[in-house]
């Protein structure tokens, strides 16, 4: 079932991976830059989940998640937290503001897949894939 | 011949018979009677007053007077006139009885034979001269006595006469007081005291709590008839105290002058000739009494200056006493040593002498002045300390206030003498201060370890300035002082700050380092991993993404670079290695890969780079390594639809090279610290990066011996700007006309 994601993410060359894999699975994707836009998608745009960088210009991605969960309208609105910052704390802070799930950065395209399945209720297709990129 | 005269008065009424006794008388050859006759009592009476006989011969029966009434009458009017009386050889027994009654004699008229009459009468006038001699004796001896009584009685010493059994015969009334009883207790009671004749001996008579000493001296007397002893007692026991209260007293001076620990000497006032020292004058002079007794100060060279002496010697002639002077001596080694001098002028023997007593000062002197030297040295040290010295009284005012405290505090130390501390503690320490200050003076000295306080005290600009104390208390007479030592910390409080930011902003730098390399390395893994999965099967999406691989790769490699960069810096190892390059070539090359990225976000790139640029003396690396580091900033923080613009510039001794771009600026504050090391800007603005990019861009052009900085607008855009000096002799490479070509000619 094709779902319409919003990628919020300001590394071009990660926004670009994370649309190519994500339409490669059939959805439809949005892509922000900053925070500011990408508040403004989530809102005007209803996606059926946001894939969330942190380190944004402008808004950081916790403060997105935080303001998303505020409003009605978004409140319930699935959102994985996909971030270079990859130490525990920031994944607690991620959960702490609302994130349904947080996913460190490098992680290999299946599992970006993955997670966004498991999150849209559906099952992932291949777990073989779900290993992360180097280490 | 007739040697005496008798003068006699012959009273007989009858003519004949004092005829006859007339004519008797003158036959006398041994004496020669002078008689005058009276005829009646009342005659001879009146003859007695105009001369007086050695004699009167009178009858018993006369006209005016019969029988003993005559002898009374005669004897009562002259007692002391010897009488013989005349009667009739019928009335002797009358006769008899005129005797008995005082007359010396009597005579019987018609019975007086030859030589008779001549003996009685001279007789009697020898025996009437007799008796009264006796009379007179008798009279003397009684006054004698009487006197001797008196004397006896009203002498001091005690007399008691003794018999031979030892019984008391006499005793006076000074003997009673001596002996503590009263005569009759005493008297033909035995005497217990050993008597021996003709000696004195010293007896302590005792009774009740008072001890008597007496000296007592016997002697041998005839005491009614029989050998006894009288003894004389004298109380001697004031005598015998003073004595031995003068002897005590003795005693205890002169040993008060040989040991005492001052140096005493007795002198010729004139010649200085020491009669008398001491063993601490000896002592402290080093001579032995030989040496100095009977010599004179001179003679032993002991005053220094002898014009000391002569001072001294005039002060004590004119006021008597010399007190607490310090003068200078010798001793006999010829050391030299100072004395505090006092004297008194005395008289020895009708000699003027001084009486001299001095104490050696001489250590106690050396003493005082190191002990002012070590005080003054203290103080100069307390007064000069950079850091600031305060003491405070238990009433917490001040009594230390440095140079040091003036520095830090402002007030100086006029101003907080006496003032109370709390002056300089700031309001919200106070309370806090006054305990700790109650406690410390409650605290006995060196129970109270040093301790090292942080804290703040008030300027006297009423600024407060951090401190750090150490306070100690101590005792100062009977109250405690407690005193700081303080020292301004601002500096090293900025510093610590300053150190603490660096901490942090190091932990941020770990922190961003790894965001930096995983954010390059998510793209080149998952490109990589949908190529290989095949899930890319168009060929020039393929392409697209194996480049966005090599970029990030790159990405990754000059993080790393820069990475180690900053490890050569702190190593104090990062170089650059310069040789002449043409310059353009290297801005173009280095901008180039920039192209893409800048289409990739939508932003347009522009690039002003004039042909005519110099062959410069630089390491291209390094260079390109900046350009890439500026350029990436510039698009990165620009937002899609904006522009970056690069420019380079030939100036007269420089070539420029410019980043602009119209992002969001950066504030001023934040320009100051651009170019510090891990400084990253943390405004509403989070961006990765390193924050090392600036930092080594910096130490490379400042490693060119160029400039580096930034001209920015909050909201309107940065542009940053670096120059590279030309050497001296690098040429300018000119490669055709450009518009922003100069006409730069390296000379």
């Amino acid at each position: 079932m094709e779902k319409k994601i919003l990628v919020i993410e300001d590394d071009p060359a990660t926004s670009r991976l994370v649309d190519y894999t994500l339409r490669h699975e059939g959805h439809q994707v949005i892509t922000a830059a900053n925070g500011l836009e990408g508040l403004r998608r989530a809102r005007n745009d209803r996606p059926d989940l946001v894939i969330l960088d942190v380190m944004l210009p402008g808004l950081d991605g916790f403060e997105i998640c935080h303001r998303l969960r505020a409003e009605p309208a978004t409140a319930k609105l699935p959102i994985l937290m996909f971030s270079a910052k990859a130490q525990e704390i920031d994944k607690t802070t991620g959960l702490k503001v609302g994130a349904d799930d947080y996913l460190s950065k490098p992680a290999a395209p299946a599992e970006i897949v993955s997670r966004v399945a498991r999150l849209l209720g559906r099952k992932a297709p291949n777990p073989t894939e779900q290993e992360r990129i180097s280490g | 011949m007739k040697e005496e005269i008798v003068k006699i008065l012959l009273i007989e009424d009858n003519q004949d018979d004092s005829d006859l006794i007339q004519r008797r008388l003158g036959k006398s050859v041994n004496v020669l009677f002078d008689v005058t006759r009276a005829k009646t009592l009342e005659e001879g009476m009146a003859q007695l007053a105009s001369d007086t006989p050695d004699l009167i011969l009178s009858d018993l029966g006369l006209p005016d007077s019969h029988g003993l009434d005559t002898v009374t009458k005669i004897l009562c009017e002259a007692p002391q006139i010897p009488l013989v009386v005349l009667s009739g050889f019928d009335d002797e027994a009358t006769a008899i009885k005129a005797v008995q009654a005082g007359a010396q004699d009597y005579l019987v008229k018609g019975q007086t034979e030859g030589t008779q009459i001549e003996r009685s009468l001279t007789y009697a006038v020898e025996r009437a001269r007799l008796q009264r001699e006796l009379e007179q004796y008798t009279q003397e001896i009684t006054c004698v006595q009487n006197n001797l009584l008196k004397i006896l009685d009203n002498n001091a010493d005690a007399i008691i006469v003794v018999n031979a059994e030892k019984q008391v015969l006499f005793a006076n009334p000074a003997a009673e007081v001596m002996l503590g009883s009263k005569k009759q207790d005493l008297l033909k009671k035995p005497f217990r005291f050993p008597l021996k004749k003709g000696k004195t001996s010293e007896i302590i008579i005792g009774h009740g709590r008072e001890k008597t000493v007496a000296e007592m001296s016997v002697v041998g007397v005839d005491w009614e008839g029989k050998p006894a002893f009288l003894a004389s007692l004298r109380d001697v026991t004031e005598r015998k105290q003073a004595e031995e209260a003068l002897r005590e007293s003795e005693e205890k001076f002169s040993k008060a002058f040989r040991r005492s620990p001052e140096a005493i000497a007795i002198s010729g006032i004139d010649d200085g000739k020491f009669f008398e020292v001491n063993d601490s004058f000896l002592r402290q002079t080093g001579y032995t009494p030989e040496e100095a007794i009977g010599k004179s100060s001179s003679d032993l060279n002991i005053w220094s200056d002898p014009e000391q002496r002569a001072a001294m010697v005039k002060t004590l002639k004119e006021k008597g006493v010399v007190s607490n002077e310090e003068y200078n001596f010798h001793t006999k080694t010829g050391q030299e040593c100072i004395w505090l001098f006092s004297a008194e002028a005395i008289n020895i023997g009708n000699q003027p002498c001084i009486l001299s007593v001095a104490t050696d000062i001489t250590e106690r002197k050396k003493t005082e002045e190191a002990l002012r030297r070590s005080e003054e040295k203290f103080r100069e040290l307390i007064s000069t300390s950079f850091d600031g010295i305060i003491a405070t009284d238990p009433e917490m005012r001040v009594v230390v206030w440095n140079q040091g405290a003036t520095r830090i505090l402002g007030y100086t130390e006029k101003e907080m003498l006496g003032q109370p501390i709390m002056k300089v503690i700031p309001e919200k320490d106070r309370r806090k201060t006054e305990k700790l200050l109650t406690a410390l003076n409650r605290r006995r000295p060196g129970q109270s370890p040093n301790r090292t306080l942080e804290g703040a005290c008030l300027r006297k600009d009423g600024a407060e300035v951090p401190i750090e104390l150490s306070i100690s208390s101590r005792k100062s007479g009977e109250s405690h002082i407690v005193t700081a030592i303080i020292r301004d910390i601002t500096q090293r409080r900025e510093a610590e700050e300053k150190l603490r930011k660096v901490d942090e902003m190091k932990r941020d730098f770990l922190s961003n380092v790894s965001h930096e390399l995983r954010t390059p390395l998510q793209s080149i893994g998952g490109f990589t991993k949908l190529i290989m999965n095949g899930q890319v099967p168009d060929e020039a999406t393929q392409k697209e993404f194996l480049e966005i691989i090599d970029r990030e790769s790159q990405h990754l490699g000059s993080l790393i670079d820069n990475l180690l960069d900053m490890s050569r810096l702190e190593a104090g190892r990062f170089e650059v290695y310069k040789r002449p390059t043409p310059i353009r070539d290297t801005f173009i090359d280095a901008v180039k890969s920039f192209q893409s990225l800048a289409r990739e976000k939508n932003i347009t790139f522009n690039e002003e780079i004039p042909e005519a640029l110099p062959e410069m003396e630089i390491d291209a690396g390094r260079l390109r390594q900046v350009i890439t580091n500026l350029v990436g900033n510039a698009i990165k923080f620009s937002e899609p639809g904006g522009s970056v613009t690069v420019r380079a510039e030939a100036l007269k001794d420089a070539v420029l090279f410019q980043v602009s771009d119209h992002g969001i600026g950066i504030s001023p504050e934040t320009q100051k610290h651009l170019f510090e090391r891990f400084y990253r800007d943390e405004g509403e603005v989070v961006r990765g990066g390193t924050g090392l990019g600036l930092f080594i861009s910096k130490q490379i052009i400042d490693a060119h011996g160029g400039r580096i900085w930034a001209e920015s607008r909050p909201g309107e855009g940065s542009t940053f700007n670096f120059t590279i000096p030309l050497g001296e002799k690098t040429p300018v490479i000119a490669k055709g006309g450009n518009n922003h070509g100069k006409e730069n000619t390296g000379n």
